[in-house]
């Protein structure tokens, strides 16, 4: 296994490199996409575009360009943020130095947060539904199921804004994220409920495939074995037939994962939250390079790592994985 | 007081309802757009006679200075909404990025010479304390004691605490010029210089007589006009994006990557203002923008109290939150200066006056009107209906002509003018809502005469510095800022000025003529004919940028907030004589 993780590994730079040629080419080369008549708006003239191309080194092959850029990736700057000047990216002892950390932590924690509830959902009530098969369980959580993979998450979390609002007088406090230190009472009534709603929402469609997973995997022979030789239930469902089932819920796990990792901006904007989905948007929207280009790898990354994470675990899921 | 989120509601309330649109763009264009908040009582309309060129009450509000609540308490902070986190706190920089920058900063942490409102379009002295045109092209400005504020972060530059001089007044202008100009601005195009001939007096000539200087789309631009020390206009751009100093009456307390602004009042703020003794001003000990992107999470803020004030989205929503609060809060409504209209490129066959009549002709303003803002609008000519002192009245005749739309006749002067009807046309638009239901309603409108339109949306970075900034259209619709007089709404018809055109590459002489006449007539009851007589000169020819109507707003502030400044335009951002009254 550490042979072929490591096999996986060495292909990330090359993907990276791919993926940073692609975006580093698409951001400059393609129609519409000029940041110097962005920044410069109405009103500007030839000369004013070409000092502004200058000053972002744009007037420079696409080439030299690009090698400019890889060696400042390489000596760990990935560039400044247009307007604000700050550094995209830093290492994480020294956070308060750029702006990727500011964005990824809340991110990560409302994603998370969510994340985990979706999975602790989802998991829990797909269990239940297919060991209560047909049962008025099964049917209840089948129905919400649909219900929630139904209905989008941002109207439901606006429903979470506007209904205590006009119920309760109760609004989610107001400013945005805070971290739980600072404000321990504003983190919890902001992240908790949308998490959960959040949670709630995304556990619909885990809730089913683990149900569906379930209910093919009780029906095996070794389930029934399980049972005929007394075993109780809980012992037959945790430590034979959910590790069975357990592939392609950790892949639907994982590919939600990344999510955790790259942001949602519908979720970011609703709480107002300057996450990296919304710093994503608004870079692209703008046309500020250096943040889109360096968004773009960083997902390549986080997508790559994530599929390896993914692919290992399924060799401790099942022993009868191998990797060749 | 003035709308919160300080300008950006332009942007915020127009975009941020249906669409996610990123944080930068949508600040990108901050404007003195301001809902409206209060008389007493709850009274949804303020008054207002019919002084607009479109029938009917102007929903006005009531004029008020802010003193009319009576003695202030001093203390307290003002909370309102901000809709998007400002991506940078410099001023400076090209295009339309740090409009949103400057502008909130323009009325909060710098100060100015002077400030003409809307209302009265009469110069209010700030900084200046005298004022002297010696000749039409010449104003000389005297200017009180003053001081900057004490910042640390600019401690080391000299300026923290030191007391203005006329040199940062000139400085300042220069620092602003050097940056690429928006359309024909009042620095690059109108300005021949600045110089301070004594320490405590400015001089500014222009390089033609212009009637406008003062105003804030010109030398009392709450962008351009910014007092800034002059040790730190050049090479603190690093400071700059992240702290400001001024010698306006809020201080930069703090901010969180943009969003959540903290502003404190400046104890050493300059205690004169137009002959008035303003000691203790601000009232306020500060205000904070709360950082809300979402308008039902904004709504549910101001429902709980989180937030002091709010812009509505339109009536109902108002009337419905009225009636939830009941009098705990004030409502207002106040026309905006700002204005939809439709832009067709000057080329063939848009060349042809009998082309630009019959589009005008086929676009039902009163139809639109109730489509867009269920009724909640005015129709507008060359200038907004909001300014009421300049504004044609309804009875006129261009006036009634140029509003009535007339199908057959559209399609009589279309056909007079050999109009392909098998030709589509595209019709750019940005993604902001309120722009593309515009062109929905446009496209709707003219399809009546037979014209064949394709709409094509474009996301409004790209529209904006693309398709409208280099004229990359042959038709396209948005909704323009709201100016606070009318000489930008009109200069827009002005044609090529050393190289900078107007987006429609128009250039009509008569036109020009009579705007310039009107730019540079410096006695006021004249300047006011001249004015109407451009509106006239406009309509005749059916200039290429038709407009079609200006919105109401519609706001409202808790009860406890006290000494707003109401129906004077922009000028209630300053929010320096508002006070809060909480037992």
């Amino acid at each position: 296994m550490t042979r072929y993780a490591l096999r996986r590994l060495a292909w990330l730079p090359v993907i990276l490199f791919a993926v940073s040629v692609i975006v580093f080419v698409i951001l400059r080369e393609l129609p519409g996409q000029d940041p110097a008549a962005a920044i410069a708006g109405q009103g500007a003239r030839p000369e004013d575009l070409a000092a502004i191309r200058h000053q972002l080194g744009l007037d420079q092959s696409l080439p030299r360009q690009y090698a400019e850029y890889m060696k400042n990736v390489l000596s760990g700057s990935f560039g400044h943020e247009y307007n604000s000047k700050r550094e995209i990216f830093c290492a994480p002892w020294n956070s308060g130095d750029c702006l990727f950390w500011d964005k990824f932590e809340p991110t990560a924690q409302i994603i998370g947060l969510g994340l985990f509830f979706a999975v602790l959902f989802g998991v829990s009530f797909g269990v239940i539904s297919a060991m209560y098969r047909n049962s008025v369980i099964d049917y209840i959580v089948r129905v919400f199921a649909v219900i929630f993979s139904s209905i989008p998450e941002f109207f439901l979390l606006t429903l979470l804004i506007v209904i205590p609002s006009y119920l309760w007088n109760y609004a989610q406090p107001s400013g945005g994220y805070v971290r739980l230190w600072d404000d321990p009472m504003h983190w919890i009534r902001l992240m908790l409920p949308a998490s959960f709603i959040l949670g709630i929402s995304g556990s619909a469609g885990l809730m089913r495939l683990t149900r569906t997973t379930m209910l093919e995997v009780l029906r095996s022979d070794y389930i029934r074995t399980a049972h005929a030789k007394g075993l109780r239930q809980h012992t037959v469902i945790l430590a034979h037939a959910m590790r069975n089932a357990g592939t392609p819920i950790v892949t639907a796990i994982g590919t939600a994962f990344i999510a955790v990792f790259g942001g949602n901006i519908i979720v970011e904007r609703i709480l107002s939250i300057q996450g990296l989905g919304l710093w994503f948007f608004t870079a692209a929207l703008i046309r500020d390079i250096p943040v889109v280009q360096f968004l773009a790898v960083y997902t390549a990354f986080i997508v790559v790592l994530m599929n390896l994470i993914v692919d290992l675990s399924y060799g401790f899921i099942d022993p009868r994985v191998r990797y060749s | 007081m003035g709308e919160g989120d300080l300008g950006l509601r332009y942007w915020n309330s127009r975009i941020s309802r249906r669409r996610v649109l990123a944080g930068a763009a949508a600040t990108a264009a901050a404007a003195g757009s301001i809902a409206i908040v209060g008389c007493g009582g709850g009274s949804k309309n303020n008054g207002g006679g019919g002084n607009g060129g479109n029938g009917g009450a102007l929903p006005t509000a009531r004029v008020q200075d802010g003193y009319q609540d009576g003695p202030a308490k001093p203390g307290g902070i003002l909370r309102v909404r901000q809709a998007t986190a400002l991506p940078s706190m410099n001023p400076f920089g090209p295009g339309i990025l740090t409009l949103a920058q400057g502008l909130t900063l323009g009325f909060t942490v710098f100060d100015h010479m002077w400030y003409v409102p809307t209302d009265t379009g009469e110069v209010e002295l700030f900084l200046a304390t005298k004022v002297e045109q010696p000749d039409a092209q010449t104003v000389i400005a005297t200017i009180g004691d003053a001081t900057f504020q004490e910042k640390q972060t600019f401690a080391s530059s000299g300026a923290s605490g030191r007391k203005i001089d006329a040199e940062d007044i000139v400085q300042s202008f220069k620092r602003y010029r050097e940056e690429v100009g928006i359309g024909f601005d009042f620095l690059h195009d109108i300005m021949e210089d600045i110089t301070s001939p004594g320490p405590m007096q400015v001089k500014i000539t222009t390089k033609f007589p212009w009637a406008w200087i003062f105003t804030s789309s010109n030398a009392g631009s709450p962008l351009v006009s910014n007092i800034m020390p002059k040790e730190i206009l050049h090479g603190w751009e690093d400071k700059l994006t992240q702290d400001a100093i001024g010698s306006g009456h809020w201080i930069l307390a703090g901010h969180e990557n943009g969003a959540n602004i903290r502003f404190r009042k400046f104890p050493k703020f300059r205690t004169f203002q137009n002959g008035r003794d303003i000691t203790g001003q601000p009232y306020l000990d500060g205000v904070d923008f709360v950082y809300i992107t979402d308008d039902n999470a904004a709504l549910a803020a101001f429902r709980t109290g989180d937030i002091d004030t709010y812009g509505f989205s339109g009536r109902k929503e108002m009337e419905d939150t009225q009636s939830q609060l009941g009098d705990k809060i004030v409502t207002g409504q106040d026309l905006s200066r700002d204005y939809l209209n439709l832009m067709m490129i000057y080329e063939p066959p848009f060349t042809d006056i009998r082309v630009r009549e019959a589009f005008n002709k086929l676009i039902d303003r009163d139809e639109a009107i109730l489509l867009l803002n269920d009724g909640d609008a005015l129709k507008c000519g060359p200038i907004p209906p909001a300014h009421k002192k300049y504004v044609l009245p309804d009875n006129d005749p261009t006036v009634q002509d140029y509003f009535t739309p007339n199908v057959a006749e559209a399609k009589k002067l279309l056909d007079a003018a050999g109009w392909d009807y098998n030709q589509e046309w595209e019709l750019k638009h940005s993604n902001r809502p309120v722009d593309s239901s515009l062109a929905q309603v446009l496209q709707q409108q003219l399809s009546r005469g037979g014209v064949k339109i394709k709409l094509v949306q474009e996301d409004l970075v790209k529209w904006f510095s693309q398709t409208l900034n280099q004229s990359q259209f042959k038709l396209t619709c948005f909704q323009h800022l709201p100016y606070e007089d009318p000489d930008l709404p009109l200069r827009f018809y002005l044609s090529a000025k050393e190289g900078r055109s107007n987006f429609m590459k128009y250039g009509e002489d008569e036109v020009d003529k009579a705007v310039l006449a009107a730019a540079q007539e410096l006695n006021e009851e004249e300047r006011v004919k001249k004015v109407q007589e451009a509106q006239r000169v406009v309509m005749k020819h059916y200039s290429p940028m038709l407009n079609i109507l200006s919105a109401i707003n519609f706001g409202a502030r808790y009860a406890y907030v006290k000494g707003s400044i109401t129906g004077r335009g922009s000028y209630g951002l300053f929010n320096r004589t508002t006070w809060l009254d909480k037992a």
